[in-house]
């Protein structure tokens, strides 16, 4: 499982970059202002520097404590040494977007993935010095790991969301426009606390589905589905109760 | 572009069908859930879950298409039910999030069966009845002002909208019933017999009130069905209802394991075609018909090239499903 899953990822994780490098060419001509959110860029310029790490100051216009690699910004974005980046200061003050959340968690999902692909070749490199499974260090990484996948998603996600705004459709419809009328903000507050209360019910109760399911062990697992009548796999009911450790009603 | 085709009538035969399919199929299943919270022991709740588990998700395909239907094809009118209903919708979501996860959490969890029986029957009955009062709320009309709905989020909460709330919970309880008569022996298709019944008694209720209710609110209604020579043509509706209810109550008697079923399809056929003489060409009730709510011509050819392919891939993997998982079902052999 770890051996395909790790060549699965070979694959997926460099096209994923190559992918989202093309989006971000996209996003360079549809979506200006996103894309200079993403990069706390204030000012339009040539050659631009790559920022590492900033706190964007939307009042003053400006990054604190900036962490800049010279050139490598017009480079990575416009794929042209001298290509052109346009700063927030170019779109009026109304049609900008927030630009910490967009900055931040662009930078999260970015660093998700380079993590992974991390992963990818000291994997690759485990497997060649024929050390894959036997490396607990490694195996215990693959471990941790595990959500950064969905951390990946949601904050690509964020990224995307925040980064349109103000509009819900790109530079016709503000988002503020398209509220449904007879909303308040009470019914919102309520339908979203709803929403809330039910998913931090369910999530925990799969995640302890989840964990049971992993704590017994592939053996119990691959016993639950040992019995085959008529082509159909057994009762869900047995072969649960055969993962949960054999406690049935 | 100039008018070579009207799509409206297409979309608006894609949208009803879609409905129909969901409220049948959905139908049967929720009211498969609502029957389960009276089933004696866990030997019959496994059966009763066992019977609608492979199939119960596809079901839901059918919501999917009708909630984008109209927002992609009657935009207006998503615009202004949608949030006229906002919280019955809101409910029946998350009541559908506990039904969901019921299958699968049961199984895994066996020492919590009790609450995630609950959850499944519960949420089963809660999403029926809000289902039922979207569909009460849609009957009596929205409060509109120039193109966007004037009530608020509790307008939806009248009389009328409660008793279709109700009356869809026996509806949806006669197609299950039927459902396990069909899926099951002995015993429990013995319970399931009576409980279509007591389902059957409460939907016959429920659409004469109906039939009486609507005509009184809405005097358009009243003019279409009472006026000559309408109510001949029209006659043959509240007929074959009355000609289906005797044959299915007598079917519920009976041996037949396939009428009870088809019977309470065919009484859902005849209240949906009711509903659409009632209604016709409204998409809004009582302001805007389906050619006012439409979108642009070229919105709704474009959907219609993806919805021709895909409909009749949908329809092929839910026949097949329903054919791979034909028969009687036992408690110990099922899958989900």
């Amino acid at each position: 499982m770890l051996s395909m899953t790790l060549w699965l990822l070979t694959a997926l994780v460099p096209l994923q970059i190559f992918l989202g490098d093309h989006h971000g060419l996209n996003t360079l001509e549809h979506q200006p202002a996103k894309l200079a959110a993403i990069e706390a860029r204030w000012e339009t310029g040539r050659n631009v520097p790559l920022t590492l790490f900033a706190i964007p100051d939307e009042k003053t216009e400006s990054n604190r404590a900036a962490i800049e690699i010279p050139g490598l910004g017009s480079l990575i974005l416009t794929h042209k040494v001298d290509g052109e980046i346009k700063g927030l200061k170019d779109f009026p003050a109304d049609q900008r977007p927030p630009v910490a959340v967009p900055f931040f968690a662009f930078r999260i999902m970015v660093g998700c993935g380079m993590l992974m692909l991390g992963i990818v070749l000291l994997g690759g490199w485990l497997r060649w010095r024929g050390r894959l499974t036997g490396t607990p260090l490694f195996l215990l990484l693959c471990q941790l790991v595990t959500p950064i996948g969905f951390v990946a998603v949601i904050a690509g996600w964020a990224v995307t969301e925040v980064g349109r705004q103000p509009w819900t459709v790109y530079g016709l419809l503000r988002t503020a426009a398209s509220v449904s009328p007879s909303l308040t903000g009470r019914d919102v507050a309520i339908s979203l606390l709803a929403y809330m209360a039910v998913y931090l019910f369910m999530y925990p109760a799969g995640l302890l589905f989840m964990l049971r399911i992993v704590r017994a062990g592939p053996v119990a697992a691959a016993e639950g589905h040992a019995t085959i009548e008529a082509g159909r796999p057994q009762a869900p009911v047995l072969a649960g109760a055969g993962i949960a450790g054999g406690i049935e009603p | 572009m100039s008018q070579v085709l009207d799509f409206v009538p297409i979309w608006t035969l894609i949208l009803g069908v879609a409905v129909f399919l969901y409220v049948l199929l959905d139908g049967f299943d929720l009211g498969v859930g609502i029957l389960y919270g009276l089933a004696p022991n866990t030997a019959a709740r496994n059966t009763i879950m066992n019977s609608i588990a492979p199939i119960w998700d596809g079901n839901e395909t059918w919501l999917v298409l009708g909630g984008l239907g109209l927002l992609a094809a009657f935009p207006l009118a998503f615009a202004i039910i949608i949030p006229a209903v906002y919280f019955p919708i809101l409910v029946m979501l998350l009541a559908l999030v506990f039904r969901g996860v019921a299958f699968e959490f049961r199984f895994s969890d066996a020492e919590h069966k009790t609450f995630w029986d609950r959850a499944f029957n519960y949420g089963s009955g809660i999403a029926t009845f809000a289902q039922g009062v979207v569909l009460g709320s849609f009957i009596q009309g929205f409060q509109v002002s120039g193109r966007i709905f004037s009530g608020t989020s509790f307008s939806f909460l009248t009389p009328f909208s409660i008793l279709t709330g109700i009356a869809l919970l026996f509806g949806y309880g006669l197609l299950g019933a039927g459902w396990l008569i069909l899926k099951t022996e002995g015993d429990l298709q013995d319970t399931a017999r009576r409980q279509g019944r007591v389902c059957l008694i409460g939907v016959l209720a429920a659409i004469g009130i109906v039939s009486i209710w609507t005509p009184i609110m809405n005097p358009a209604v009243a003019s279409r069905w009472f006026v000559f020579p309408n109510m001949l043509f029209l006659a043959p509706v509240p007929v074959a209802t009355a000609v289906v209810a005797l044959v299915t109550w007598r079917a519920l008697h009976g041996r037949s394991e396939i009428l009870p079923f088809a019977g309470g399809i065919s009484l859902f056929a005849l209240s949906f075609a009711g509903i659409a003489i009632s209604l016709y060409p409204m998409i809004v009730p009582p302001h805007f018909t389906l050619w006012e709510a439409a979108s642009s011509d070229r919105t709704q050819a474009f959907l219609l090239v993806g919805t021709l392919v895909l409909l009749p891939v949908i329809l092929t993997y839910s026949s097949w499903s329903y054919w791979v998982f034909r028969g009687k079902v036992r408690a110990d052999i099922g899958y989900h």
